[in-house]
C-alpha cells in the first residue's frame, strides 16, 4: 500500500540523487525499474482489482502537485472501463461503443498480455450485442487487431475471446468484408488445428460463413491450405462440425477441379464415404452426399470412389425417407455408373434402382433409369439380375407414363435395349415386352416430338425386340416398317447431301447424333423384321431396296453387312430376289464376296446365291465356282486352310461341317420361321460374343449344292433352307 | 449429357451395348447451405458449454460484494488471469468498484 510518507521519502531520494545521490548504475537500475513497471501502473490505474495485494509499484511522481500522465489517464481510463460496463450492461448505446472502440484498439495491441486479454474479452462481449457489434464491424482496425490477436497470442482465452468475437461479427455482410480484408482467413484456417474445442468451432463456423457470403473467400481458403485441413477434420466425430466441414468442402470444391485433386491426394474419398457408411444424422449425410457429387465428375476421384466402395455407400440411403438426400446419392450414382459397370455384387444397388422406377419424382426416375442403363452396359450379370426382378416391366411402365418425356425415356429404352440383347435370358425379356403390350408404346417413341439420341435408342431396341419371332406381328401392326423406312430415308439423304457439299454440323449430326449411324441402326432393324415373310413383302413394296443397293457401295463395312444382311432375307423370295437382281445389285455383291469381313461375304454370297436360282446351269456353275473362291481362298481372314484345302474338293460337306464346327460360336439367331419350313433352332451358346461375332455356318452349308455341280431344280426345301443369316 | 459409343460396337452392329458418361455437378446451391445457420449457432453454443462444463466454479474478477483479501488473491492468480477455467466477465457488472478513485492516487481500493 502506498502511503504518502513513502512517495515522499523516495521522491527526496531520487531528488538527492539528482543533486548526484545515486551513482550511475543506481540510477539505471531505478529507470530500468521505472520502465518495467510502466504497464503494471496503467494496469493499475485501469483495473486495481487485478493487482497483487501488497505490489508496490514505483511511482514516478515526482512534485506532488504535477501528476505522472499515468496518474492522469487513472480517470479517462477509468471512466472508459466505467462506459463499457455500462454499454455491457444497458446496451443500446452506439455512440459510447463507438467512442470505446478506438481504446480498444489499442488495448489490444498492448504489450502486456494480460490486457490483451482482458480487451479481446471485452470486445467478445460488446460482439454480442447488436449497436456495439456494428461499431466493431465498422472498424477494421479493431477487427485487425483481433486478428493480430488471435494470431500472435499463446494465450487460451485471448483467442477463444478474439475467435468468438469475430464469429460473431462474420454474421453481417460488413464483418465479413473486414474479417477478409484484414487477412483473417489465413489465421482461421491455422486455427483449424487448434485442440481447443471452442477455438476450432468458432474457426469452422466463421470460415462457412465467409465461404458462404464474402467473395474472395475461396481463393484465399484454398491458398492457406484449408482443404487438407478440412480434410484431415473429416477424421473427427462430431456430427455437427462434420456437416459443417464437409459443406466447406463443398463449395471449395465445387467447379474447381484442383480443389477437387487436392481432396483425393489427401484422402478424401475413404473418410467421406467411412462417413456415408457409418452415420444416420441426416444433414450430415446429406452434406456429404454433396461433396461426393461433386468429386463424382472428377474422372480421377471417380475411380477413387468407386474403388473404396462408393456404390454400395451411397446404394445404402437409396430408401431413406429424405429426398434430397436420395436424389445426391443418385446423381452421383450416375456420374460414377460408367465406372462401376465391372463392380462386383450390385444387386442391392440394382434392386433399389428398379424399385426406384416406380417414384413420382421425375428426377429419381431419370437418374435410376440412366444407372441402370451403364450398369446394363455389357455386363450378363446385372442384365440377368435387373430381369429378373421385373426390370423389363418396371421399365415399360415408364414409358407409358413418361409420354413425351424424353429425358426420361431415352435412359429408359436405353436399358431396355441392353437387357433384350446378349445374355442368357434375353430372349425371355424380347417376349416380356411384346406380353406386357410394350410394343406400341415403343414404336410410338420414333415418332415426333423425339429426337435423334431417344430414336436411335428406340430402333435398336427394335432390332433386338424383333429377334422373338412373337414379336413380328405387334411390330408391322403397329407400323414399324414404314416408320423405320422414312427414318432410313431421311438420314440417308443428309449422308448423301454431305458428300455432295459440305453441310453445317448440326445437319450431319443432329443433336449429336451421326446420320450415317441411324442409317445403319436403321437397316440392321428391317434386316431382322424381314426375317418375317410378311414384313419382307411389305419392305419390298415400299420400293427401298435401291438404298440398300447403294449402301452396299458404302466405305463403312458395318453398313455393308447390314445392306448385304437384308438383300439377303428379302431374296428368298423369288420375288425379292429378282427385284434385287434388277436394281443392280449383283455388281456391287460380286466386290463384296472378296471383303475381308466374313459376314459381309458370306452375306452377299448368299445373295448372289439366291439371284441364281432359275439361271441357267452354266451361269449357275460359274457362279459356285467363284462363290467357292472367294468364300475359301487362302488369303480369307477367316482362315480357309485349317479345314478347307486338305480335304477333297469334292466333297465339299465335309469341309463345310469342319467350318461349321469350328465356327458355329455365339450364333443366336434359329428362330423358328413363321412359316415353319425351316430348320429346328440350334442350341444356344453363350460366349459374350455378338450375333455376327461367327459366320452363319448353316449359310456355308448352304452353299453346299452350289459347289457340288448345282441342278438348276434344286429341291425348294434346300433352297429354303436357307436359314435365318443374321450374321 | 455427353454420350460414348462403345462397349462392342465393332461387332454386334445394331445394337450394342452403350455406356453414357454423366457429369452432373449440379447447381451451386449455397441456398441450401443455409439451412446449416442453426448447425452453426448449435455447434458455438456447444463449444461454449464445453468449455464452461470444466468449471467448477465461475471466478471472474473480485465482486465488490466479495470483499475478500483471499478471495482477492484466488481470484488474481496468474490460472485466472490467463482465463484457464475462469470465466471473466460473466458478472462484469461487479467489476466497478463502488469507491471512488480520487484523482491523483492510484493502487487498489481498500478492499
Amino acid at each position: 500500500m502506498w502511503h504518502q510518507g513513502d512517495k515522499r521519502d523516495r521522491d527526496q531520494v531520487v531528488f538527492e540523487s539528482s543533486q548526484g545521490g545515486f551513482t550511475q548504475d543506481q540510477m539505471e537500475e531505478i529507470t530500468q525499474q521505472l520502465i518495467q513497471t510502466r504497464s503494471q501502473r496503467v494496469r493499475a490505474s485501469m483495473f486495481p482489482e487485478t493487482l497483487e495485494e501488497g505490489i508496490e509499484i514505483p511511482s514516478t511522481q515526482f512534485d506532488p502537485e504535477a501528476p505522472t500522465a499515468v496518474q492522469r489517464l487513472a480517470e479517462p481510463s477509468q471512466m472508459l472501463k466505467h462506459a463499457i460496463v455500462n454499454l455491457i450492461n444497458y446496451q443500446d448505446d452506439a455512440d459510447l461503443a463507438t467512442r470505446a472502440v478506438p481504446e480498444l484498439i489499442k488495448l489490444l495491441n498492448d504489450e502486456d498480455q494480460v490486457v490483451v486479454s482482458q480487451a479481446a474479452v471485452m470486445v467478445h462481449q460488446l460482439s454480442k450485442k447488436e449497436a456495439s457489434r456494428h461499431a466493431i464491424m465498422n472498424s477494421p482496425q479493431i477487427v485487425a487487431a483481433l486478428v493480430r490477436a488471435m494470431s500472435s497470442s499463446s494465450d487460451v482465452e485471448t483467442t477463444r475471446s478474439a475467435a468468438a468475437a469475430l464469429h460473431n461479427i462474420s454474421n453481417h455482410r460488413q464483418g465479413l468484408l473486414a474479417i477478409f480484408k484484414s487477412g483473417g482467413i489465413p489465421t482461421l484456417v491455422k486455427l483449424l488445428s487448434s485442440p481447443v474445442e471452442a477455438v476450432l468451432f468458432y474457426a469452422v463456423t466463421t470460415l462457412h460463413n465467409l465461404l458462404l457470403h464474402q467473395e474472395g473467400s475461396k481463393m484465399a481458403v484454398r491458398l492457406a491450405g484449408g482443404l487438407q485441413k478440412f480434410v484431415m477434420l473429416l477424421q473427427r466425430n462430431n456430427v455437427k462440425l462434420l456437416a459443417l466441414v464437409t459443406d466447406c468442402l463443398q463449395i471449395l470444391a465445387y467447379g474447381n477441379q484442383e480443389s477437387k485433386l487436392i481432396i483425393l491426394a489427401s484422402g478424401g474419398p475413404a473418410e467421406l464415404l467411412r462417413i456415408m457408411r457409418s452415420y444416420t444424422y441426416e444433414k450430415l449425410l446429406w452434406t456429404t452426399s454433396r461433396i461426393l457429387k461433386v468429386l463424382s465428375v472428377c474422372s480421377s476421384t471417380k475411380p477413387a470412389l468407386v474403388e473404396a466402395g462408393g456404390l454400395h455407400a451411397l446404394a445404402i440411403h437409396l430408401g431413406h425417407q429424405s429426398q434430397r438426400l436420395v436424389l445426391n446419392c443418385l446423381w452421383t450414382l450416375r456420374n460414377l455408373s460408367d465406372a462401376g459397370t465391372k463392380q462386383e455384387n450390385a444387386d442391392r444397388l440394382l434392386q433399389s434402382l428398379v424399385q426406384l422406377l416406380e417414384s413420382n419424382d421425375v428426377n429419381v426416375v431419370t437418374c435410376a433409369a440412366g444407372i441402370l442403363s451403364n450398369m446394363t452396359c455389357n455386363n450378363q450379370r446385372n442384365k440377368v439380375v435387373v430381369c429378373q426382378i421385373g426390370g423389363i416391366e418396371a421399365l415399360v411402365r415408364v414409358i407409358f407414363h413418361a409420354g413425351d418425356r424424353e429425358e426420361i425415356t431415352e435412359p429408359v429404352v436405353c436399358t431396355l435395349r441392353h437387357l433384350t440383347n446378349r445374355h442368357p435370358e434375353a430372349e425371355i425379356a424380347q417376349n416380356t415386352v411384346g406380353q406386357i403390350n410394350g410394343i406400341q408404346v415403343i414404336v410410338k417413341l420414333l415418332h415426333p416430338p423425339s429426337r435423334w439420341p431417344l430414336v436411335k435408342a428406340v430402333i435398336g431396341l427394335i432390332r433386338n425386340l424383333a429377334v422373338c419371332p412373337a414379336n413380328q406381328i405387334p411390330l408391322r401392326e403397329h407400323g414399324t416398317i414404314p416408320t423405320l423406312i422414312q427414318l432410313l430415308v431421311k438420314s440417308y439423304m443428309v449422308t448423301q447431301k454431305e458428300r455432295s457439299s459440305p453441310a453445317s454440323e448440326s445437319d450431319v449430326n443432329p443433336d449429336g447424333v451421326q446420320m450415317d449411324e441411324i442409317v445403319e441402326n436403321a437397316v440392321g432393324a428391317l434386316h431382322i423384321l424381314a426375317r418375317d415373310p410378311h414384313n419382307r413383302a411389305l419392305i419390298t413394296a415400299h420400293q427401298i431396296i435401291p438404298i440398300f443397293v447403294q449402301l452396299l457401295y458404302s466405305d463403312i463395312e458395318n453398313v455393308q453387312r447390314v445392306a448385304a444382311g437384308v438383300l439377303c432375307e428379302i431374296s428368298a423370295d423369288k420375288e425379292g430376289a429378282e427385284q434385287v437382281e434388277a436394281e443392280g445389285a449383283t455388281a456391287p455383291l460380286s466386290d463384296l464376296l472378296y471383303s475381308s469381313n466374313e459376314a459381309v461375304a458370306v452375306y452377299a454370297a448368299a445373295v448372289l446365291y439366291r439371284m441364281s436360282q432359275g439361271k441357267p446351269p452354266e451361269y449357275q456353275k460359274r457362279l459356285s465356282a467363284e462363290l467357292t473362291n472367294s468364300l475359301f481362298r487362302e488369303s480369307a481372314p477367316w482362315g480357309p486352310t485349317n479345314h478347307g484345302r486338305e480335304a477333297n474338293p469334292r466333297n465339299p460337306d465335309e469341309m463345310y461341317r469342319n467350318k461349321m464346327y469350328l465356327e458355329n460360336q455365339g450364333d443366336r439367331y434359329g428362330d423358328d420361321r413363321a412359316d415353319g419350313s425351316y430348320p429346328k433352332q440350334r442350341p444356344r451358346h453363350e460366349r459374350g460374343r455378338n450375333d455376327y461375332g461367327a459366320v452363319d455356318s448353316t449359310v456355308i452349308l448352304e452353299l453346299t449344292p452350289m459347289v457340288s455341280s448345282a441342278h438348276p431344280d434344286e429341291s425348294p426345301d434346300q433352297v429354303a433352307a436357307w436359314y435365318d443369316t443374321d450374321l | 449429357m455427353p454420350h460414348v459409343g462403345g462397349g462392342g460396337g465393332g461387332d454386334d452392329l445394331a445394337s450394342s451395348d452403350e455406356i453414357k458418361v454423366f457429369k452432373d455437378e449440379g447447381e451451386e446451391e449455397n441456398r441450401s447451405s443455409e439451412n446449416l445457420t442453426d448447425l452453426k449457432s448449435s455447434l458455438v453454443t456447444e463449444g461454449e458449454e464445453e468449455k464452461n462444463g470444466q468449471l467448477l466454479v465461475s471466478h471472474s474478477f473480485p465482486s465488490p460484494k466479495i470483499g475478500h483479501s483471499s478471495r482477492l488473491q484466488e481470484s488474481l492468480t496468474p490460472a485466472a488471469i490467463s482465463g484457464k477455467g475462469c470465466e471473466p466477465f460473466s458478472s462484469i457488472g461487479y467489476v466497478v468498484s463502488p469507491y471512488p478513485h480520487p484523482n491523483g492516487t492510484f493502487g487498489p481500493a481498500s478492499m
